[in-house]
């Protein structure tokens, strides 16, 4: 060790630490002056040049839209294509004077005031350097006149690209949705940077819930371009990846019958298969016809559609919340047999009207006289509302609830369609929260009858059928049938999703309830016995006819003499064939007076359909892209 | 001599206990800060935390432009810096006798990483500088750059100025070990940096010059044998540094699309999310070592100087906190932490604007990841403590 051991000295040692950080921040300095006086350079002196490098002479990137998925019905029936279209495209880094090309490209073709707000508000969110389309969907005329007048037009150019088109216009309308450009707000979300100004988005119904897998991926074009905006070449280019084609469980034919059938009614019909899940048809009137979305739809068009007072826009089959009236009494009969409030034999005498013990008033029957001596069979068959009154004040609020909601009412269905209501299973609980007001036996009178608070969708109504029809073998609804992916064509199938099934105490209670319904047409009392002609295989059905106004009662024989609007809404559900049904189908006409006269045939003409091409009874055929069946059925 | 350094670490440790209520009021006076708040109570400094803050948030910002507008990145680094910052307030808690305490084991645990890099690391872009635990990806020289600083203060703070020359070679080890590991990775700024550290060391710690002058010849003398050892992707990294138009759409084109996203952003920027050096992926490695390409050509000339502004004034607080500190341990190691920030502005400003070869060293605090903004919260942790230590004179 070093003899001398060096003695500390603070102040001196002080010094020296001074010295060094002295010597330290002058040779910082100098590398922060040179630092410094490179960034001006680059800045500043050279900003020119680099700006220059930035904007002129270099590589672009462009986007390549994927083509979007293709939509077809079980049997490949095309709902939903791309067919080719041009649009106006500006490229405002090469554009001296956008006011000015504007008014230019206006002499040439009309600009709409829409495209034109649409157009600013792109230039708004997006960098100048990517392109904007202002005028979509031009006419190949007038893409021709454009294309002559390019050459003094810098920066503008004409592109193709592939538009959506709905070969079924209005049939199937609210189910497939639309797409539409993607607005601003979209566009700024932009999730991994797929979209880009232009670019078609889902809007709506399956558009919108599979959007998904329908876009695909976009590519990317990587190119050289010159001081005008001019291609120099290609230098790579990374291909789009195509979107899915979805194969729905929907058959376009079903559709379109269901479609016409409602005519000039506002309505709804939904199809289900209930040994799948699958929706066969989905139909909702008044429609539009969706191809005016596709290219942004003007504010004319789109004010004539919002202003309408039936509300074409909107997708009554998932958001129509209707009372089921006399609908729901299956649902009620199952509960009372299951709690043994009732056995099949029991008989109730019907004088037409009912009132509560210790009460003063009245509720009427449908039919003034009553129906005398009456069992569940009876009451089915001419849906009598005495009976049900008991049935509900005998059953209490509670059981009635907790056994009905098993069905699915009061909650949205779980289909893989966004936007399905929940509507409302009247309990003392929701009417405390949504009117502040307590329970009061009368609402559980016409709770029975399915009035009141009670409010279903016509998916709701339909689900719960095909539950009832398939002895409580529940299924989740759905739309989607297949995925077919374009690059490989292999095909996805979707496995019917079962849910936990219900279960009666005895299970023989499904089919007295479903006999019974099936008197309802069969029988010559049965209220829906008028689509029994020609009839060639048993179907179960209910009626159902909801009063719309205050009358005091339901008064058929005159309803031409109501106002339309204040006539009764009209239901009718009836799946079939009996012993291993196949379709399921709710129907639900505003304002269509009785079940009976305008929903049953409705009915008849779509099950018909389905059933009668097929021929009777084997399974349904295989679908069309498919080579294996349809899944085997839930066993009895 | 070990006499000495016990009786030094001694008498630091009985004045730390002996102090005196109002000695220590006195002091949170004279250190500038707020004042015997909370800042005073946790041991830390108002000022340099709030400049720590304001640059994190500078980098934040930066890293929402980078990332085309979304947020996935800046949640993450607001993770990493939110940690960091706790790591900061967590290393100032504790008495400083364990930092000199600590160093050799921080500085064993680093070296011991290092070596496993080699061994288990991950490679990327030719070199192997990741250690992957599962939770979380280290680079262990992020922790080198502070383990090897921290362990050179203390040993060359054991004993009063000049150092001798056994405690330079003793040193110079200190400096080898790291060095030589980092640059079998290989990983040649790193090397660089951490080398210029240590010769930073040893300078402050008062070495005399014609040592230091001896070494730089030494130096100059082994560029030709080092550049023979170099990998041939590092030799290809001078050439292009110095002319980066030898293969523009190749090696050279980190520099000329940086340059081009620093020039393009003029005096006030292009706004943010509006570059389309950027917007467009001309510019590479955007969110970590160009960032500061992205903050030249978003927010201009102006933008840049404000960065560099921040740094300078985190450096400034830093030294200034340096001078007023008595143990020598305390001084250097703060004045080092101070340099290294520095220079990690310096290598990293001046590689993007195309004034140094491109080294691959991020831009601390703005750049995205997080073994190197929690190390250096945990070091800037220390020294707020450290400047919180009791003063024995105030008169010099």
């Amino acid at each position: 060790m070093d003899p001398a051991v060096p003695i500390p000295d603070p102040p001196r040692e002080y010094r020296l630490f001074r010295r060094r950080l002295l010597v330290a921040l002058l040779v910082g300095g100098l590398m922060v002056g040179a630092v410094v006086i490179r960034l001006i350079a680059l800045q500043l002196l050279d900003h020119r040049h680099f700006d220059a490098l930035a904007r002129g002479n270099r590589i672009r990137t462009l986007p390549i839209d994927p083509p979007r998925g293709l939509i077809t019905d079980r049997h490949g029936i095309i709902l939903a294509e791309n067919i080719p279209s041009y649009e106006l495209v500006i490229n405002r880094d090469e554009v001296q004077n956008l006011h000015r090309t504007i008014r230019r490209i206006r002499a040439i073709v009309p600009l709409r005031p829409e495209d034109l707000r649409l157009f600013w508000q792109l230039v708004r969110v997006e960098p100048p350097y990517e392109p904007v389309p202002i005028r979509r969907d031009l006419s190949s005329r007038a893409a021709a006149r454009l294309a002559v007048n390019l050459p003094s037009l810098p920066g503008v150019s004409i592109e193709a690209h592939l538009k959506r088109f709905y070969p079924l216009g209005p049939i199937a309308a609210h189910l497939l949705g639309y797409v539409g450009p993607i607005h601003s707000r979209e566009l700024r979300q932009n999730p991994g940077r797929l979209y880009n100004a232009g670019s078609d988005i889902g809007q709506e119904g399956l558009e919108l819930s599979y959007e998904n897998l329908l876009y695909g991926i976009p590519g990317r074009r990587t190119v050289e371009i010159n001081v005008g905006g001019g291609l120099v070449r290609v230098l790579r280019t990374r291909p789009p990846v195509p979107g899915d084609s979805l194969i729905l469980t929907i058959d376009a034919r079903l559709e379109a019958i269901a479609h016409a059938a409602l005519g000039q009614n506002a309505g709804a019909v939904v199809a289900i298969d209930p040994k799948t899940g699958g929706i066969l048809a989905m139909a909702s009137t008044p429609s539009y016809n969706p191809n005016r979305f596709v290219n942004g739809i003007s504010n004319a068009d789109y004010a004539r559609l919002a202003d309408n007072p039936l509300r074409p826009l909107f997708n009554r089959a998932l958001q129509g919340e209707y009372a089921p009236a006399s609908t729901i009494k299956p649902f009620i009969s199952l509960a009372v047999l299951n709690d043994r409030v009732i056995t099949p034999e029991t008989t109730i005498y019907c004088p037409g009207t009912f009132v509560l013990p210790g009460t003063t008033h009245v509720y009427h029957d449908w039919q003034p006289w009553g129906h005398g001596v009456t069992d569940l069979r009876k009451a089915i068959t001419q849906s009598v509302d005495v009976f049900f009154y008991h049935m509900a004040v005998d059953l209490g609020i509670r059981r009635l609830d907790t056994f009905v909601r098993q069905f699915g009412f009061g909650r949205s269905p779980p289909i893989d369609l966004i936007g399905a209501r929940a509507g409302v299973l009247p309990s003392p609980a929701w009417k405390l929260a949504h009117t502040g007001k307590p329970w009061y036996e009368g609402d559980t009178v016409i709770s029975g009858i399915g009035e009141g608070f009670w409010l279903v969708t016509p998916l709701q109504m339909a689900t719960a059928l095909a539950t009832l029809a398939t002895h409580g073998h529940r299924f989740r609804p759905r739309v989607l049938h297949a995925i077919l992916d374009p690059m490989n064509h292999r095909i996805d199938r979707m496995a019917p999703e079962a849910e936990t099934p219900i279960r009666l105490d005895a299970p023989g209670l499904w089919s007295i309830v479903i006999r019974d319904m099936e008197s309802v047409i069969k029988n010559p009392t049965g209220t829906a016995h008028g689509i029994d002609y020609g009839l060639r295989y048993p179907l179960a059905a209910k009626t159902g006819t909801a009063q719309v106004s205050n009358l005091d009662r339901n008064d058929f024989g005159n309803y031409h003499l109501l106002p339309k609007d204040e006539r009764d809404n009209a239901i009718f559900i009836a799946f079939g064939p009996i012993p291993h049904p196949r379709i399921a189908v709710a129907v639900f006409v505003e304002h269509g007076v009785a079940g009976a006269l305008t929903g049953a045939p409705i009915a008849r003409r779509l099950i018909d359909a389905d059933l009668s091409s097929l021929g009777l009874p084997p399974e349904r055929q295989p679908y069309a892209s498919l080579a294996d069946p349809a899944p085997p059925a839930t066993r009895r | 001599m070990a006499h000495w350094e016990g009786l030094q670490r001694a008498s630091d440790v009985a004045s730390r206990i002996a102090l005196p209520i109002s000695d220590a009021s006195a002091r949170d006076r004279d250190s500038g800060s707020f004042g015997p708040g909370w800042t005073g109570y946790l041991h830390l400094d108002g000022i340099l935390l709030s400049e720590l803050a304001l640059l994190s948030l500078f980098g934040l910002v930066s890293l929402y432009g980078a990332g085309h507008g979304h947020f996935t990145l800046v949640e993450k680094q607001l993770i990493r810096v939110l940690l960091g910052f706790a790591v900061l307030v967590a290393v100032a808690q504790v008495p400083p006798v364990y930092y000199r305490l600590a160093a050799p084991w921080f500085y064993a645990a680093s070296l011991l990483l290092l070596t496993a890099v080699l061994v288990y690391g991950h490679t990327r872009l030719g070199a192997q500088r990741w250690l992957d635990l599962g939770f979380v990806r280290l680079e262990p020289t992020e922790l080198m750059l502070l383990a090897l600083p921290l362990m050179l203060t203390r040993h060359l703070s054991a004993a009063p100025p000049p150092p001798d020359w056994k405690r330079i070679g003793a040193s110079l080890i200190l400096i080898g070990l790291p060095l030589a590991l980092i640059l079998k990775q290989p990983d040649l700024g790193s090397a660089l940096l951490i080398g210029l550290i240590g010769v930073f060391c040893l300078f402050l710690s008062g070495i005399r010059w014609r040592y230091l002058v001896i070494g730089l010849l030494l130096v100059a003398a082994s560029t030709p044998v080092a550049w023979h050892f170099m990998h041939q992707y590092q030799r290809e990294r001078i050439l292009i540094f110095l002319n980066p138009e030898r293969d523009p759409l190749g090696a050279g084109y980190h520099i000329i699309q940086s340059q081009i996203a620093l020039g393009s952003g003029g005096l006030f920027g292009r706004g943010l999310l509006h570059g389309s050096q950027t917007q467009l992926d001309f510019l590479p490695e955007s969110t970590t070592d160009f960032i500061f390409a992205v903050i030249g050509e978003q927010f201009g000339l102006l933008g840049a100087f404000a960065l560099i502004f921040l740094f300078l004034l985190l450096v400034q607080r830093t030294l200034w906190l340096a001078t007023r500190m008595d143990a020598r341990f305390g001084r250097l190691w703060t004045v080092t932490l101070a340099f290294i920030i520095f220079l990690y502005l310096v290598v990293n400003v001046g590689m993007v604007s195309g004034l140094l070869p491109v080294v691959g060293e991020p831009l601390p605090f703005i750049s995205f990841g997080g073994s190197s903004i929690v190390t250096l919260m945990a070091g800037f942790g220390s020294i707020m403590n450290l400047s919180r230590e009791p003063r024995l004179t105030h008169s010099r």
